[in-house]
């Protein structure tokens, strides 16, 4: 049988098409919850994937994945609170609509362009990762060397005005992955003789810190209030063909951006809906009424962002490089499973790829019909008070935790990694390069090594490899736009001020 | 006297933990793997050492510039019980199994969070811990740690 058949029949089992369901169902209703978003909503069901098969566990991630990007927009279309950073676009038309009565259109228009930008998304991971797989069959330790330091370099970079927060964020997740058993040598490093330190800080324990705990302590340093949820009718409406035909144009556009955008590393939903948006409101012949309770900025941001879903994981299967902490958290699970993603699973286990191309598919349609059947019952949960869903989240988070491993110690790593998420989080300092730093430390250092025994230990010698020498240009330039800007800027400045001077 | 921000702290903090670990790793106990040219267990560790020394020092100095603002008064006291509680509760799970300290966890964090309803936290504490305890322990069998005083939990 071929690989094609095999990922059908992979999809149409119980298991899976149970795990589909059910992640699309939990994952809108993480995302409608403010603030908890993809990246929890994944940890809070990792203790669930323990017990699944590879393919189940895998279907019910991405499920919470897509789910949570397009649940953020119903909270708000209904309480002017984007559910997910994802959907705080969506908000600036949705509300408006909300407020006009036609909350249960525009959670309708949210559906329908998320649904066609997740399709788009997985139709450009179905063409663009097995042509990057295959290119990258040609990559030595060097280029893979290369492309780890250029991913890290992004997204440290993406965090505006905080480049030296996020390198130090970076270069911390980098270290943290080097404690324990080194496995070139076999020796201990930073074990400090406790026995149980030598089987390393596991990725999960410290994204359960980083990201669930540190959650907790956020909403405890802030009153965080929600508003009543039963103002609007809630309900969903299809809009008319007749409508779409004008807004075919921004559709597309958007869903192209966002499936671009996706790709590229450190940038993630959010980013993409905000250009998208923007390109609205530049483009749009509508564009005046934009802000307003305008269609045009609804399907803007929300095929965008969710267009960002599939393309987000074509450097993620292709290569094994995560772009955002969602596909790192998913590429940790993936490895918890026994799957390793890169182009050596595309020769190999090419029947679990495309297993995961439909199971994006089924995904997205299904989000459809649970938008439409439960939009009303979603924004139920709005009412569960924050309090008594933060100790639920602490909870389940902990299991997810423990259960990797089962190693107590990995509870304390998670406290620990909670107390400095939060103190990062309050202080400005990024946890995306954190947490991708932990995921490409393995492969950064063996592709070091690896490369220096290549090159007989001449480091020059790295940048005479056309595709390294190229993302090194890349990474330079990356490193220092920031000094050259500022140092333009207050040349700028210095000018403007003398002719000032001049002038008066 | 001015006060520094919590970005410098941050900073310094990891400078001092850089500064350890970087002359950590010139202990003879890394010296077994001197065979490997240079390129032993403490090799790519020392380089990103290095560039954490640099990077803390950039930061610490970078928060000078920054104004000294964090949480003063009730909720730098409810910031502090929830992180102690939570640290509490971690090792509460190991020394009186998962069920019990989950139970007490699940009701004092509302509390203290500010939700006062107590028959629903009551209620929550009650319900919720056995459901998960017996869905991962009993049903997933995903083993969590019991408590000494029981049998069964």
């Amino acid at each position: 049988m071929d690989a094609l058949s095999l990922g059908i029949g992979h999809l149409l089992t119980l298991p899976v098409l149970v795990s589909v369901f059910a992640g699309t169902v939990l994952g809108v209703i993480v995302g409608v919850l403010p603030g908890l978003g993809s990246v929890v909503g994944i940890t809070m069901v990792l203790p669930f994937t323990f017990t699944l098969g590879q393919i189940p566990a895998l279907a019910l991630m991405l499920g919470i994945y897509c789910g949570s990007v397009y649940g953020g927009s119903i909270s708000a279309i209904v309480i002017n609170t984007p559910g997910t950073p994802q959907a705080a676009a969506t908000a600036l038309d949705g509300y408006p609509m909300a407020r006009r009565g036609e909350a249960d259109l525009a959670i309708g228009w949210t559906t329908a362009a998320s649904v066609i930008g997740g399709l788009f998304s997985v139709a450009v991971l179905i063409v663009a990762a097995p042509q990057l797989a295959a290119f990258s069959l040609n990559f030595t330790a060097i280029e893979y060397f290369a492309l780890g330091v250029f991913a890290l370099i992004c997204i440290a970079n993406v965090s505006r005005g905080a480049m030296l927060k996020g390198l130090l964020s970076g270069v911390i997740g980098l270290f943290v992955a080097t404690v324990g058993v080194d496995h070139v040598t076999g020796d201990m490093r930073f074990t400090f003789d406790n026995f149980e330190m030598t089987a390393g800080i596991s990725l999960v324990p410290a994204i359960v810190g980083l990201f669930a705990l540190s959650e907790v302590f956020v909403r405890a340093s802030e009153t965080h209030v929600l508003k009543e949820t039963s103002m609007f009718r809630v309900g969903f409406r299809l809009p008319p063909w007749s409508e779409w035909k004008p807004r075919l144009g921004i559709l597309f556009k958007s869903c192209a951006i966002g499936s671009f955008v996706g790709a590229l590393p450190g940038t993630g939903a959010a980013t993409a809906a905000f250009i998208s948006y923007s390109e609205a409101k530049r483009s749009s012949p509508r564009r005046d009424r934009l802000g307003t309770g305008e269609p045009d900025g609804l399907v803007a941001a929300e095929s965008a962002n969710n267009a960002v879903t599939g393309s987000a994981m074509v450097p993620t299967l292709a290569l094994g490089i995560p772009g955002d902490p969602v596909t790192a958290v998913m590429l940790g699970t993936f490895v918890v499973h026994g799957l390793a993603p890169g182009p050596r699973l595309f020769t190999e286990h090419l029947d679990l790829v495309y297993a995961v191309f439909f199971i994006l598919i089924a995904v997205n349609l299904l989000m459809f019909v649970v938008g439409a059947v439960g939009a009303q019952a979603f924004t139920r949960v709005l009412r569960i008070p924050e309090p008594i869903l933060m100790a639920s989240v602490v909870v389940i988070s902990l299991i997810g935790a423990y259960g990797v491993r089962g190693n107590p110690i990995d509870l304390i790593i998670a406290f620990v990694f909670g107390v400095v998420g939060f103190l990062f989080r309050k202080n400005g300092f990024p946890l995306a390069p954190m947490v991708i730093g932990m995921v490409l430390s393995e492969m950064i250092e063996n592709s070091l090594r690896q490369g220096l025994l290549i090159t007989r230990g001449d480091f020059l010698a790295f940048f005479e490899r056309p595709i390294a020498l190229a993302l090194f240009v890349l990474t330079a330039a990356i490193l220092l736009w920031p000094p050259i800007r500022w140092a333009l800027d207050r040349r700028g400045k210095a000018n403007t001020k003398n002719m000032d001077w001049t002038s008066e | 006297m001015t006060r520094v921000s919590w970005t410098t702290v941050i900073g310094a903090i990891s400078l001092l933990i850089a500064a350890y670990l970087f002359y950590h790793t010139f202990d003879p106990v890394y010296d077994v793997s001197i065979v490997t040219a240079g390129r032993g267990p403490v090799f790519f560790p020392r380089i990103l050492l290095a560039l954490m020394l640099v990077l803390s020092l950039a930061v610490a100095i970078e928060g000078f510039r920054l104004p000294h603002r964090f949480f003063s008064g009730r909720t730098a006291l409810i910031v502090v019980s929830a992180v102690a509680l939570t640290g509490l509760y971690i090792a509460a799970i190991t020394s009186a199994g998962f069920l019990i300290s989950t139970v007490v966890y699940v009701f004092a964090l509302p509390f203290l969070l500010g939700y006062r309803n107590v028959p629903v936290i009551g209620a929550v504490a009650a319900i919720y811990p056995l459901t998960v305890w017996y869905v991962f322990d009993k049903v997933f069998l995903i083993i969590l740690p019991s408590s000494p005083w029981f049998d069964s939990f």
